[in-house]
């Protein structure tokens, strides 16, 4: 699956997006990432899964586009 | 792109767009441009453009279920949005809505509905970039 990073989060994991393989649901996603990337916890952000925003868990596929998003202030 | 844009956001861009649209029973035309403010954070330091990053692909159509709500909610004829993206400099248009109806009560309305929504729903963020060069995150709106 592919998981991508916006504003502030890009800068934390210096990375825009990555290829994850082998992850379940949201949860099992954001343990890993609070491991690789300890710092993103402590942010508040939203996850938009196939860019619908995600509320709770939800079941993921190879094929889902994950995207980690920082509060929004466009406009 | 259909509503985000790397180009500057300029008047000849708003009269073809607003000429192409209108059907000569426009009774109302109500334009907003949000621009970029040379704010100063204390006595000497102040926000030298602002850097607008985007997830495209969910803002375009985030955009579009706002164009589409707000068509529906009002009785409008054409709703036109831009949102720049990439370096914006102070006095530059970062946000243009035309609202065209027939009459101007259902026209503020709308362009009202259509400028909060896309502040608070549509993925776009703000990093100013300061006159000392350091810059700032700007974190307002929560989805």
């Amino acid at each position: 699956m592919k998981v991508l990073f916006f504003g502030k989060l890009k800068e934390i994991t210096k990375k825009s997006e990555m290829e994850i393989k082998g992850i379940k649901d949201l949860s099992e996603l954001k343990s890993f990432l609070y491991k690789k990337f300890p710092e993103i916890e402590r942010e508040i952000f939203f996850i938009a899964v196939n860019q619908k925003i995600c509320d709770g868990d939800t079941d993921l596929k190879e094929e889902d586009e994950i995207a980690f998003l920082p509060p929004i202030s466009g406009g | 792109m259909r509503y985000l844009t790397y180009k500057k956001i300029s008047d000849k861009l708003i009269k073809e767009t607003v000429k192409k649209n209108n059907d000569k029973n426009t009774g109302s035309l109500i334009i907003f441009k949000g621009l970029v403010r040379k704010d100063f954070i204390d006595k000497k330091v102040f926000v030298k453009e602002i850097f607008y990053e985007s997830y495209k692909k969910m803002a375009e159509k985030k955009i579009e279920e706002i164009v589409e709500d707000a068509m529906k909610k009002f009785d409008v004829k054409e709703i036109i949005v831009k949102h720049r993206i990439g370096r914006v400099k102070p006095g530059e248009v970062a946000f243009l809505v035309i609202v065209l109806s027939s009459h101007r009560k259902e026209g503020f309305l709308a362009i009202q509905f259509v400028i909060d929504e896309i502040k608070s729903k549509v993925p776009i963020w703000k990093k100013e970039i300061l006159s000392n060069n350091k810059y700032r995150w700007k974190e307002e709106k929560y989805v």
